[in-house]
């Protein structure tokens, strides 16, 4: 494994410091460069919240947080980002830019990036992504899966070392969200990308090279995802995966493999009809 | 909704769409001196024919600039008739306490409505056939020397963008939320205005409320994408200035100074 690039060391936050109760109690661990980690847990498990602390959008109460060896603080923050992305939930609330290229390029504004430089970045991350066809349209005319591309596309381009995913997949339909894994995947061996994805679907938490189970705002357990799953009975599967199982134990057919809730619901409602 | 025409470009490949946001906007403005400045029948006749020719370039149908004056005819006409009724002149027709009716008061009195309705017709125009994007652009660049006084030129311009960025979004979702509670019962313009408004309060709650999420999580991400309001950015969209152009800002000055000769022969 290569050096560490993020190292966070009894990491612990409240939101509410006249509460006992922590959201984030004394968390460590450290993220190799080039490593896919998921972070999963169920609702209210801290982990968006770690997600901000590490996009030093929020303040540790205590603790210490490391990228690239340097602690994370307000002076160093600015020089941090500069190698960081993140993508959040919605990308509806996400873009800036009215047309597809001017909102991957405002990262690079913010760098103050030649005009010739940023021409070359934009195109380059948007063939990335298979968007670039689309650069002159509105991002809000765009479908779910393609607005993510972009979102990603306007990380790329900054030519980030980390990216961090928070719940980024959830809004997408099953195929769209495969063709983005598989992106991923490429660009993490491609680029050397250092990734976190912080998600409760076990689809992509699979995908991951490590997995770090959170619950109660402590981490329940860590190691290969196979492991994992064996191991942790605590990680519910996900709602539908547990139905799953439960509806083949009672005898009724069901896909082999695992299903999403939409494609659940899908089956479900399907599934009394004369066939 | 959709009669409010600010921000509401309609794409085009016209002469006016393809000029430079600056050439547009100066020379808009400097029209607007001009309607403001007319004093007699010939200059209004003149400033009609550019108006309505300025119209015609645009190759936007006139129905939609219709849509435009609508919401303000009845303040001009109003504004209007004050003038004729309160203004008195060489002659006085009708006298009756406060109210005169004077040949002066009757030509102020068009003189105004013309002014107004020139001056909405003509921003129309502008609003039409430029992108927001372009309009912010062109603002801000004319705004720049304001910057040695210490005008925040760049936040000023994105602030703009961004709120023209989220018009149709917030247009969408309040169409949907009102599907929404259409779908539970809820009625729209039905009722006495009371209850019209009281429909109104379930449809504004969520508004609010996503567009404080929204907001935040905009927040977030130009932070992380590593926005400073108070470092020097460069920018990716560019003005081109062309020959057009020039050309533009030159016929509008040389129909100032015409009007200008005419004003003070007659």
């Amino acid at each position: 494994m290569g050096k560490s690039v993020i190292k966070v060391e009894n990491l612990s936050f409240r939101y509410d410091q006249r509460k006992e109760k922590e959201i984030l109690s004394s968390i460590s661990f450290t993220v190799n460069e080039g490593e896919w980690v998921a972070i999963v847990g169920p609702n209210g498990s801290g982990k968006s919240t770690l997600a901000h602390l590490l996009a030093g959008l929020l303040q540790p109460e205590s603790g210490t947080i490391r990228i690239f060896g340097k602690a994370l603080t307000a002076e160093t923050i600015w020089e941090i980002r500069k190698n960081m992305g993140i993508v959040f939930q919605n990308p509806d609330h996400q873009f800036i830019g009215t047309t597809v290229q001017d909102d991957v390029a405002f990262g690079l504004e913010n760098m103050n990036m030649s005009y010739a430089e940023m021409e070359k970045r934009v195109e380059q991350a948007l063939q990335q992504v298979g968007m670039w066809e689309y650069r002159h349209t509105d991002p809000s005319h765009l479908s779910g899966g393609q607005k993510r591309r972009v979102t990603i596309a306007g990380i790329l381009a900054i030519n980030p070392e980390i990216i961090i995913f928070d719940e980024a997949f959830t809004m997408l339909d099953p195929k769209s969200r495969r063709e983005l894994f598989s992106l991923l995947k490429e660009m993490q061996a491609k680029r050397k990308l250092t990734m976190i994805s912080i998600t409760h679907d076990m689809e992509e938490a699979s995908l991951a090279d490590r997995i770090i189970v959170l619950k109660n705002g402590r981490i329940l357990n860590t190691g290969a995802p196979q492991e994992v799953f064996a191991q942790t009975t605590e990680l519910a599967a996900p709602f539908a995966e547990r139905l799953r199982r439960l509806l083949i134990k009672r005898g009724r057919k069901l896909p082999e493999q695992y299903m999403t809730e939409t494609e659940m619901v899908e089956w479900l409602w399907k599934s009394n009809l004369p066939m | 909704m959709n009669k409010l025409l600010l921000g509401r470009y309609v794409p085009g490949t016209s002469f006016l769409h393809r000029l430079d946001p600056r050439a547009k906007l100066v020379s808009a403005i400097l029209f607007i001196v001009l309607i403001f400045t007319a004093e007699n029948w010939l200059s209004f006749f003149i400033l009609w024919g550019i108006t309505f020719g300025v119209m015609h370039l645009s190759g936007v149908p006139s129905s939609i600039y219709f849509r435009g004056i609508k919401p303000l005819l009845w303040l001009i006409i109003f504004t209007a008739t004050l003038q004729m009724l309160f203004t008195t002149g060489h002659r006085n027709f009708i006298e009756w306490g406060l109210i005169t009716i004077s040949d002066y008061g009757i030509q102020t009195g068009i003189f105004i409505f013309f002014r107004f309705t020139l001056i909405t017709l003509l921003s129309t125009v502008v609003t039409l056939t430029t992108r927001p994007i372009d309009f912010t652009d062109g603002f801000t660049f004319l705004l720049k020397p304001l910057q040695y006084v210490k005008v925040p030129v760049n936040e000023l311009s994105m602030m703009l963008t961004i709120a023209f960025r989220f018009i149709p979004n917030l247009l969408d979702e309040t169409q949907k939320i009102m599907d929404a509670q259409r779908i539970r019962g809820n009625e729209f313009g039905v009722g006495s205005i009371f209850q019209q408004m009281k429909a109104l309060v379930p449809v504004f709650l969520p508004i609010f409320v996503n567009t404080l999420n929204r907001a935040e999580e905009l927040a977030n991400t130009m932070d992380v994408r590593g926005y400073r309001a108070d470092q020097k950015r460069s920018s990716f969209r560019k003005l081109h200035w062309q020959k057009i152009d020039t050309l533009c800002l030159t016929v509008t000055i040389a129909i100032m100074a015409l009007l200008q000769l005419l004003n003070s022969t007659m």
